[in-house]
Protein backbone atom coordinates (compact mmCIF):
# COMPACT_ATOMS: atom_id res chain seq x y z
CA UNK A 1 0.00 0.00 0.00
CA UNK A 2 1.27 3.44 -0.90
CA UNK A 3 1.73 5.57 2.17
CA UNK A 4 2.02 9.31 2.53
CA UNK A 5 4.89 9.86 4.97
CA UNK A 6 4.93 13.65 4.89
CA UNK A 7 3.54 15.23 7.98
CA UNK A 8 0.93 17.86 7.28
CA UNK A 9 0.00 20.92 9.33
CA UNK A 10 -3.43 19.45 9.64
CA UNK A 11 -2.12 16.30 11.32
CA UNK A 12 0.13 18.26 13.67
CA UNK A 13 -2.82 20.47 14.57
CA UNK A 14 -4.99 17.47 15.35
CA UNK A 15 -2.29 15.83 17.47
CA UNK A 16 -1.87 19.14 19.30
CA UNK A 17 -5.57 19.44 19.81
CA UNK A 18 -5.57 16.00 21.47
CA UNK A 19 -2.66 17.04 23.69
CA UNK A 20 -4.38 20.28 24.74
CA UNK A 21 -7.56 18.39 25.55
CA UNK A 22 -5.73 15.92 27.83
CA UNK A 23 -3.60 18.68 29.33
CA UNK A 24 -6.63 20.71 30.42
CA UNK A 25 -8.71 17.74 31.52
CA UNK A 26 -6.08 16.01 33.66
CA UNK A 27 -6.05 18.62 36.41
CA UNK A 28 -9.81 18.87 36.73
CA UNK A 29 -11.71 16.82 39.29
CA UNK A 30 -12.99 13.41 38.22
CA UNK A 31 -16.61 13.47 37.14
CA UNK A 32 -17.40 10.04 38.52
CA UNK A 33 -17.19 9.15 42.21
CA UNK A 34 -16.78 12.79 43.15
CA UNK A 35 -16.84 12.21 46.92
CA UNK A 36 -13.15 11.40 46.95
CA UNK A 37 -12.23 14.79 45.37
CA UNK A 38 -9.44 13.48 43.22
CA UNK A 39 -8.18 15.15 40.08
CA UNK A 40 -8.05 12.92 37.03
CA UNK A 41 -4.26 13.11 37.12
CA UNK A 42 -4.20 11.91 40.73
CA UNK A 43 -6.63 9.08 40.12
CA UNK A 44 -4.93 7.90 36.93
CA UNK A 45 -1.49 8.00 38.57
CA UNK A 46 -2.74 6.19 41.67
CA UNK A 47 -4.48 3.41 39.75
CA UNK A 48 -1.67 2.88 37.26
CA UNK A 49 0.99 2.90 39.99
CA UNK A 50 -0.97 0.29 41.95
CA UNK A 51 -1.36 -1.86 38.83
CA UNK A 52 2.35 -1.58 38.06
CA UNK A 53 3.12 -2.88 41.55
CA UNK A 54 0.59 -5.70 41.27
CA UNK A 55 2.11 -7.03 38.05
CA UNK A 56 5.75 -6.55 39.04
CA UNK A 57 7.92 -9.64 38.80
CA UNK A 58 5.17 -11.90 37.46
CA UNK A 59 5.52 -14.01 34.34
CA UNK A 60 3.41 -12.24 31.71
CA UNK A 61 3.05 -9.28 34.06
CA UNK A 62 4.21 -6.83 31.41
CA UNK A 63 1.35 -7.70 29.10
CA UNK A 64 -1.23 -7.85 31.91
CA UNK A 65 -0.01 -4.52 33.28
CA UNK A 66 -0.20 -2.89 29.85
CA UNK A 67 -3.71 -4.22 29.22
CA UNK A 68 -4.87 -3.04 32.64
CA UNK A 69 -3.30 0.39 32.05
CA UNK A 70 -5.08 0.62 28.69
CA UNK A 71 -8.40 0.00 30.45
CA UNK A 72 -7.67 2.79 32.98
CA UNK A 73 -6.66 5.15 30.15
CA UNK A 74 -9.96 4.52 28.39
CA UNK A 75 -11.82 5.16 31.65
CA UNK A 76 -10.00 8.49 31.92
CA UNK A 77 -11.12 9.40 28.39
CA UNK A 78 -14.70 8.37 29.18
CA UNK A 79 -14.60 10.58 32.26
CA UNK A 80 -13.51 13.50 30.04
CA UNK A 81 -16.36 12.62 27.67
CA UNK A 82 -18.82 13.42 30.45
CA UNK A 83 -17.99 17.11 29.98
CA UNK A 84 -18.04 16.99 26.21
CA UNK A 85 -18.15 13.93 23.97
CA UNK A 86 -14.75 13.92 22.26
CA UNK A 87 -13.49 10.35 22.37
CA UNK A 88 -14.88 7.28 20.65
CA UNK A 89 -13.83 3.65 20.89
CA UNK A 90 -15.37 2.18 17.76
CA UNK A 91 -12.77 2.11 15.03
CA UNK A 92 -12.36 1.78 11.32
CA UNK A 93 -8.58 1.23 11.61
CA UNK A 94 -7.25 -2.13 12.80
CA UNK A 95 -4.54 -0.60 14.99
CA UNK A 96 -6.71 2.08 16.64
CA UNK A 97 -7.56 1.97 20.34
CA UNK A 98 -9.45 5.26 20.55
CA UNK A 99 -10.27 8.33 18.47
CA UNK A 100 -10.24 11.99 19.40
CA UNK A 101 -12.51 14.15 17.23
CA UNK A 102 -12.42 11.44 14.53
CA UNK A 103 -8.60 11.12 14.55
CA UNK A 104 -7.59 7.61 15.49
CA UNK A 105 -4.77 6.70 17.88
CA UNK A 106 -3.20 3.44 18.95
CA UNK A 107 -2.04 3.19 22.56
CA UNK A 108 1.23 1.63 23.71
CA UNK A 109 2.54 1.43 27.26
CA UNK A 110 6.07 1.27 28.64
CA UNK A 111 5.89 0.14 32.25
CA UNK A 112 7.86 1.46 35.19
CA UNK A 113 10.14 -1.59 35.13
CA UNK A 114 10.62 -1.63 31.37
CA UNK A 115 14.22 -2.20 30.31
CA UNK A 116 13.99 -2.84 26.59
CA UNK A 117 11.55 -0.44 24.99
CA UNK A 118 10.53 -2.58 22.00
CA UNK A 119 6.88 -2.21 21.03
CA UNK A 120 4.70 -4.36 18.78
CA UNK A 121 2.22 -3.01 16.28
CA UNK A 122 0.23 -6.23 16.59
CA UNK A 123 0.75 -9.50 18.42
CA UNK A 124 0.63 -11.99 15.56
CA UNK A 125 2.85 -13.80 13.11
CA UNK A 126 0.96 -14.19 9.88
CA UNK A 127 2.25 -16.48 7.16
CA UNK A 128 4.07 -15.14 4.13
CA UNK A 129 1.50 -13.84 1.68
CA UNK A 130 -1.13 -13.26 4.36
CA UNK A 131 -2.41 -9.82 5.23
CA UNK A 132 0.40 -7.48 6.32
CA UNK A 133 -0.04 -5.03 9.16
CA UNK A 134 1.02 -1.42 8.73
CA UNK A 135 0.47 1.85 10.57
CA UNK A 136 -2.99 3.31 10.06
CA UNK A 137 -3.31 5.44 13.19
CA UNK A 138 -1.22 7.96 15.07
CA UNK A 139 0.25 6.62 18.32
CA UNK A 140 0.19 7.54 21.98
CA UNK A 141 3.03 6.10 24.03
CA UNK A 142 2.36 6.16 27.77
CA UNK A 143 5.82 5.86 29.25
CA UNK A 144 6.24 5.21 32.96
CA UNK A 145 9.84 4.10 32.57
CA UNK A 146 11.89 6.30 34.89
CA UNK A 147 15.10 7.98 33.75
CA UNK A 148 18.28 6.19 34.77
CA UNK A 149 21.82 7.52 34.71
CA UNK A 150 22.96 3.98 33.97
CA UNK A 151 20.96 3.73 30.73
CA UNK A 152 23.01 3.05 27.59
CA UNK A 153 20.82 5.27 25.46
CA UNK A 154 21.20 8.97 26.13
CA UNK A 155 17.45 9.58 25.85
CA UNK A 156 16.66 7.23 28.75
CA UNK A 157 19.10 9.02 31.06
CA UNK A 158 16.82 12.03 31.23
CA UNK A 159 13.51 10.74 29.85
CA UNK A 160 10.36 11.97 31.54
CA UNK A 161 7.31 9.90 32.34
CA UNK A 162 4.24 10.94 30.43
CA UNK A 163 2.23 10.98 27.24
CA UNK A 164 4.16 10.99 23.96
CA UNK A 165 2.05 11.68 20.86
CA UNK A 166 3.41 10.46 17.53
CA UNK A 167 1.75 11.56 14.28
CA UNK A 168 0.98 8.84 11.74
CA UNK A 169 3.33 10.24 9.09
CA UNK A 170 6.17 10.26 11.63
CA UNK A 171 5.54 6.62 12.46
CA UNK A 172 5.65 5.70 8.81
CA UNK A 173 8.77 7.70 8.02
CA UNK A 174 10.72 6.72 11.16
CA UNK A 175 9.99 3.00 11.48
CA UNK A 176 11.61 1.84 8.25
CA UNK A 177 11.40 -1.85 9.02
CA UNK A 178 9.65 -4.05 11.49
CA UNK A 179 11.70 -6.66 13.29
CA UNK A 180 10.37 -9.97 14.42
CA UNK A 181 10.52 -12.10 17.52
CA UNK A 182 8.73 -15.24 18.66
CA UNK A 183 5.46 -13.37 19.22
CA UNK A 184 5.17 -10.85 16.40
CA UNK A 185 6.40 -9.89 12.96
CA UNK A 186 5.74 -6.21 13.58
CA UNK A 187 8.21 -5.32 16.29
CA UNK A 188 9.19 -1.67 16.58
CA UNK A 189 12.75 -1.79 17.83
CA UNK A 190 13.79 0.26 20.85
CA UNK A 191 15.97 2.60 18.75
CA UNK A 192 12.92 3.60 16.69
CA UNK A 193 10.83 3.99 19.84
CA UNK A 194 13.41 6.45 21.17
CA UNK A 195 13.37 8.39 17.88
CA UNK A 196 9.60 8.58 18.01
CA UNK A 197 9.62 9.80 21.60
CA UNK A 198 12.33 12.35 20.83
CA UNK A 199 10.24 13.62 17.94
CA UNK A 200 7.24 14.05 20.24
CA UNK A 201 9.34 16.10 22.67
CA UNK A 202 10.82 18.24 19.88
CA UNK A 203 7.36 19.11 18.52
CA UNK A 204 5.88 19.73 21.98
CA UNK A 205 3.67 16.70 21.60
CA UNK A 206 4.64 15.51 25.05
CA UNK A 207 2.73 15.87 28.28
CA UNK A 208 4.30 14.99 31.67
CA UNK A 209 2.32 12.44 33.69
CA UNK A 210 4.24 10.91 36.56
CA UNK A 211 3.41 7.92 38.68
CA UNK A 212 4.90 6.98 42.03
CA UNK A 213 4.62 3.19 42.48
CA UNK A 214 6.42 3.23 45.84
CA UNK A 215 3.68 5.45 47.31
CA UNK A 216 1.07 2.76 46.61
CA UNK A 217 3.14 -0.29 47.50
CA UNK A 218 0.76 -1.32 50.29
CA UNK A 219 -2.36 -1.22 48.14
CA UNK A 220 -3.97 -3.45 45.56
CA UNK A 221 -6.97 -3.15 43.29
CA UNK A 222 -9.51 -5.89 43.79
CA UNK A 223 -12.98 -6.42 42.42
CA UNK A 224 -13.34 -9.29 44.87
CA UNK A 225 -12.41 -7.32 47.99
CA UNK A 226 -13.85 -4.02 46.81
CA UNK A 227 -17.36 -5.36 47.26
CA UNK A 228 -19.83 -3.20 45.37
CA UNK A 229 -17.51 -0.18 45.26
CA UNK A 230 -16.40 -0.94 41.71
CA UNK A 231 -19.71 -2.26 40.45
CA UNK A 232 -21.68 0.32 38.49
CA UNK A 233 -24.51 0.47 36.00
CA UNK A 234 -23.17 0.70 32.46
CA UNK A 235 -24.71 4.07 31.70
CA UNK A 236 -22.63 6.62 33.57
CA UNK A 237 -24.81 9.55 32.67
CA UNK A 238 -27.71 8.15 34.62
CA UNK A 239 -26.18 8.73 38.01
CA UNK A 240 -22.78 10.33 38.16
CA UNK A 241 -23.03 13.61 36.34
CA UNK B 1 9.58 -31.89 42.46
CA UNK B 2 8.96 -35.18 40.65
CA UNK B 3 5.63 -36.87 41.31
CA UNK B 4 4.41 -40.26 40.20
CA UNK B 5 1.20 -40.36 38.11
CA UNK B 6 -0.67 -41.53 41.22
CA UNK B 7 0.67 -38.63 43.25
CA UNK B 8 -0.36 -36.14 40.57
CA UNK B 9 -3.87 -37.59 40.56
CA UNK B 10 -4.01 -37.54 44.36
CA UNK B 11 -3.01 -33.87 44.41
CA UNK B 12 -5.63 -33.04 41.80
CA UNK B 13 -8.32 -34.94 43.67
CA UNK B 14 -7.46 -33.04 46.85
CA UNK B 15 -7.68 -29.75 44.96
CA UNK B 16 -11.08 -30.74 43.58
CA UNK B 17 -12.36 -31.50 47.08
CA UNK B 18 -11.06 -28.22 48.45
CA UNK B 19 -12.64 -26.28 45.59
CA UNK B 20 -15.94 -28.08 45.95
CA UNK B 21 -16.14 -27.26 49.65
CA UNK B 22 -14.73 -23.75 49.42
CA UNK B 23 -17.03 -22.54 46.67
CA UNK B 24 -20.13 -23.15 48.77
CA UNK B 25 -18.79 -21.42 51.86
CA UNK B 26 -19.34 -17.73 52.67
CA UNK B 27 -16.78 -15.22 51.44
CA UNK B 28 -14.10 -14.30 54.00
CA UNK B 29 -13.93 -10.71 52.82
CA UNK B 30 -16.81 -8.31 52.27
CA UNK B 31 -20.43 -9.43 52.33
CA UNK B 32 -20.30 -12.68 54.28
CA UNK B 33 -23.87 -13.64 53.51
CA UNK B 34 -22.68 -14.41 50.00
CA UNK B 35 -21.05 -17.71 49.07
CA UNK B 36 -17.86 -17.60 47.06
CA UNK B 37 -19.64 -19.32 44.20
CA UNK B 38 -22.35 -16.64 44.14
CA UNK B 39 -19.87 -13.77 44.19
CA UNK B 40 -17.57 -15.36 41.66
CA UNK B 41 -20.31 -16.18 39.18
CA UNK B 42 -21.89 -12.74 39.44
CA UNK B 43 -18.58 -10.88 38.96
CA UNK B 44 -17.59 -13.29 36.19
CA UNK B 45 -20.86 -12.54 34.41
CA UNK B 46 -20.21 -8.79 34.62
CA UNK B 47 -16.73 -9.33 33.17
CA UNK B 48 -18.08 -11.54 30.37
CA UNK B 49 -20.62 -8.91 29.40
CA UNK B 50 -18.02 -6.12 29.51
CA UNK B 51 -15.75 -7.96 27.10
CA UNK B 52 -18.42 -9.13 24.68
CA UNK B 53 -17.96 -7.72 21.18
CA UNK B 54 -14.90 -5.62 22.02
CA UNK B 55 -11.82 -5.88 19.81
CA UNK B 56 -9.00 -7.76 21.55
CA UNK B 57 -11.20 -8.36 24.56
CA UNK B 58 -10.69 -12.11 24.47
CA UNK B 59 -7.23 -11.71 25.94
CA UNK B 60 -7.99 -8.95 28.45
CA UNK B 61 -11.25 -10.67 29.41
CA UNK B 62 -9.37 -13.93 29.96
CA UNK B 63 -6.81 -12.20 32.17
CA UNK B 64 -9.56 -10.46 34.17
CA UNK B 65 -11.38 -13.78 34.67
CA UNK B 66 -8.16 -15.46 35.77
CA UNK B 67 -7.45 -12.65 38.25
CA UNK B 68 -10.94 -12.97 39.68
CA UNK B 69 -10.53 -16.73 40.05
CA UNK B 70 -7.20 -16.23 41.86
CA UNK B 71 -8.83 -13.74 44.22
CA UNK B 72 -11.55 -16.29 44.94
CA UNK B 73 -8.91 -18.94 45.65
CA UNK B 74 -7.02 -16.57 47.96
CA UNK B 75 -10.29 -15.85 49.80
CA UNK B 76 -10.52 -19.56 50.70
CA UNK B 77 -7.32 -19.28 52.77
CA UNK B 78 -6.54 -22.97 52.36
CA UNK B 79 -3.15 -22.81 50.69
CA UNK B 80 -3.65 -21.35 47.20
CA UNK B 81 -0.88 -18.88 46.43
CA UNK B 82 0.83 -17.05 43.57
CA UNK B 83 4.23 -17.78 45.04
CA UNK B 84 6.13 -20.94 44.11
CA UNK B 85 7.87 -22.92 46.80
CA UNK B 86 11.60 -22.34 46.59
CA UNK B 87 13.21 -24.02 43.60
CA UNK B 88 10.05 -25.50 42.13
CA UNK B 89 8.80 -22.79 39.81
CA UNK B 90 7.70 -23.96 36.36
CA UNK B 91 7.16 -21.70 33.37
CA UNK B 92 3.55 -22.82 32.98
CA UNK B 93 2.37 -22.46 36.57
CA UNK B 94 -0.16 -19.70 37.20
CA UNK B 95 -0.69 -20.53 40.86
CA UNK B 96 0.06 -23.18 43.45
CA UNK B 97 -1.88 -25.24 45.96
CA UNK B 98 0.32 -26.00 48.96
CA UNK B 99 3.31 -25.86 46.63
CA UNK B 100 1.72 -27.98 43.88
CA UNK B 101 1.84 -26.02 40.58
CA UNK B 102 -1.23 -25.49 38.41
CA UNK B 103 -1.70 -23.79 35.06
CA UNK B 104 -4.98 -22.04 34.43
CA UNK B 105 -7.03 -21.72 31.23
CA UNK B 106 -10.39 -20.05 30.73
CA UNK B 107 -13.05 -20.84 28.14
CA UNK B 108 -15.44 -17.94 27.76
CA UNK B 109 -19.23 -18.11 27.68
CA UNK B 110 -19.34 -17.19 24.01
CA UNK B 111 -16.33 -19.20 22.84
CA UNK B 112 -17.31 -20.73 19.52
CA UNK B 113 -14.05 -22.51 18.85
CA UNK B 114 -12.53 -23.14 22.27
CA UNK B 115 -8.97 -24.03 21.40
CA UNK B 116 -6.35 -23.14 24.02
CA UNK B 117 -2.70 -22.15 23.79
CA UNK B 118 -0.05 -23.70 25.98
CA UNK B 119 2.15 -20.65 25.35
CA UNK B 120 1.76 -17.56 23.21
CA UNK B 121 4.83 -17.81 21.02
CA UNK B 122 6.04 -18.97 17.64
CA UNK B 123 9.69 -19.78 17.89
CA UNK B 124 11.69 -20.41 14.71
CA UNK B 125 12.70 -23.97 13.76
CA UNK B 126 15.54 -24.95 16.06
CA UNK B 127 14.39 -22.53 18.75
CA UNK B 128 12.80 -23.48 22.04
CA UNK B 129 9.46 -25.16 21.34
CA UNK B 130 6.92 -24.92 24.17
CA UNK B 131 5.04 -28.10 23.38
CA UNK B 132 5.63 -30.10 26.52
CA UNK B 133 3.31 -29.91 29.51
CA UNK B 134 5.01 -29.56 32.87
CA UNK B 135 2.03 -28.73 35.09
CA UNK B 136 -1.44 -30.04 35.83
CA UNK B 137 -4.21 -27.82 34.53
CA UNK B 138 -7.34 -26.12 35.85
CA UNK B 139 -9.72 -25.47 32.98
CA UNK B 140 -12.46 -23.02 33.87
CA UNK B 141 -15.32 -23.52 31.43
CA UNK B 142 -18.10 -20.95 31.16
CA UNK B 143 -19.34 -22.25 27.79
CA UNK B 144 -22.85 -23.65 28.16
CA UNK B 145 -23.65 -27.16 27.02
CA UNK B 146 -25.05 -27.19 23.52
CA UNK B 147 -27.10 -29.92 21.91
CA UNK B 148 -25.95 -28.63 18.54
CA UNK B 149 -22.32 -29.59 19.03
CA UNK B 150 -21.06 -32.18 16.56
CA UNK B 151 -18.40 -33.39 18.98
CA UNK B 152 -19.68 -35.97 21.48
CA UNK B 153 -17.37 -34.69 24.22
CA UNK B 154 -18.59 -31.12 23.81
CA UNK B 155 -22.20 -32.32 23.94
CA UNK B 156 -21.50 -33.48 27.48
CA UNK B 157 -19.09 -30.71 28.55
CA UNK B 158 -20.50 -28.89 31.58
CA UNK B 159 -19.71 -25.48 33.00
CA UNK B 160 -17.27 -25.68 35.88
CA UNK B 161 -13.68 -26.04 36.96
CA UNK B 162 -12.16 -29.11 35.34
CA UNK B 163 -8.85 -30.34 36.72
CA UNK B 164 -6.58 -32.44 34.54
CA UNK B 165 -3.60 -34.19 36.14
CA UNK B 166 -0.31 -33.79 34.29
CA UNK B 167 0.13 -37.44 33.17
CA UNK B 168 -3.37 -37.50 31.68
CA UNK B 169 -2.85 -34.13 30.04
CA UNK B 170 0.23 -35.50 28.31
CA UNK B 171 -1.56 -38.63 27.24
CA UNK B 172 -4.57 -36.83 25.76
CA UNK B 173 -2.83 -33.93 24.01
CA UNK B 174 -0.24 -35.50 21.77
CA UNK B 175 -0.27 -33.06 18.84
CA UNK B 176 -0.45 -29.29 18.92
CA UNK B 177 -2.06 -27.07 16.33
CA UNK B 178 -0.79 -23.74 15.00
CA UNK B 179 -2.28 -20.36 14.25
CA UNK B 180 -0.86 -16.88 13.72
CA UNK B 181 -0.14 -16.43 17.43
CA UNK B 182 1.12 -19.78 18.68
CA UNK B 183 2.52 -23.15 17.70
CA UNK B 184 1.27 -24.84 20.84
CA UNK B 185 -2.46 -24.80 20.27
CA UNK B 186 -4.56 -27.39 22.10
CA UNK B 187 -7.27 -28.09 19.55
CA UNK B 188 -10.99 -27.76 20.29
CA UNK B 189 -11.32 -31.52 19.93
CA UNK B 190 -8.61 -32.15 22.53
CA UNK B 191 -10.07 -29.57 24.91
CA UNK B 192 -13.33 -31.53 24.68
CA UNK B 193 -11.42 -34.72 25.52
CA UNK B 194 -9.75 -33.05 28.52
CA UNK B 195 -13.09 -31.94 29.94
CA UNK B 196 -14.56 -35.38 29.32
CA UNK B 197 -11.64 -36.99 31.14
CA UNK B 198 -12.04 -34.67 34.11
CA UNK B 199 -15.79 -35.26 34.30
CA UNK B 200 -15.52 -39.04 33.92
CA UNK B 201 -12.87 -39.31 36.63
CA UNK B 202 -14.43 -37.02 39.20
CA UNK B 203 -11.93 -34.19 38.89
CA UNK B 204 -14.60 -31.59 38.05
CA UNK B 205 -16.44 -29.06 40.17
CA UNK B 206 -19.60 -27.84 38.48
CA UNK B 207 -21.48 -24.58 38.51
CA UNK B 208 -24.36 -23.08 36.59
CA UNK B 209 -23.23 -19.85 35.06
CA UNK B 210 -25.99 -17.42 34.11
CA UNK B 211 -24.49 -14.86 31.77
CA UNK B 212 -27.47 -12.52 32.07
CA UNK B 213 -27.06 -11.61 35.76
CA UNK B 214 -24.19 -9.24 34.99
CA UNK B 215 -25.88 -7.49 32.09
CA UNK B 216 -26.08 -3.74 32.43
CA UNK B 217 -23.19 -3.53 34.91
CA UNK B 218 -19.52 -2.75 34.61
CA UNK B 219 -16.63 -3.31 36.97
CA UNK B 220 -14.42 -0.26 37.05
CA UNK B 221 -11.57 0.79 39.31
CA UNK B 222 -11.92 4.30 37.92
CA UNK B 223 -15.55 4.63 38.84
CA UNK B 224 -14.92 3.07 42.23
CA UNK B 225 -12.77 6.06 43.16
CA UNK B 226 -10.71 5.35 46.26
CA UNK B 227 -13.04 2.58 47.42
CA UNK B 228 -11.77 0.09 44.82
CA UNK B 229 -8.26 0.20 46.27
CA UNK B 230 -7.75 -1.90 49.36
CA UNK B 231 -4.83 -2.35 51.67
CA UNK B 232 -2.95 -5.58 51.06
Amino acid sequence: MEQNNKITNSELRRCNSFKECISKALDLACRVETNSKESRRERFARLVATLQNMNAGKTGGGLSGALATEIIWKELLKDINLEKEQFTFDHRHADADFSHCAKSFSLKTLGSRNKNADLALAWSKNKAGAKKRYFQSAMVILSFRPASLKAKTKFWRTAKQGVYIIPLATLRSTVKRFKRNNKTNTLIKAKYVVKLMEYAVSKELFLPLEIYPEKWADYELSYWKGGNACLMPKRLEAKWV
Amino acid sequence: MAFSPQEHRAHCKAIKEVLQAGLDQPCSIGDQTETRKQRHLFLASVLQNMSAGTKGAGLSGGIAQENLWREMLADMKVGFTDQPPEGSETAEADYYFKGYPLSHKTIGYKATNPALALAWSKNPPGGLQRTVFTTSMVLLNFKPQSQRSKDANWLEARQGAHIIPLPDLKEIVVHFGSNNKTDSLITTEDVGKLIAFSQDNDFSVYFDFDNTVGEGFVLSYWRGGKKGAVQK
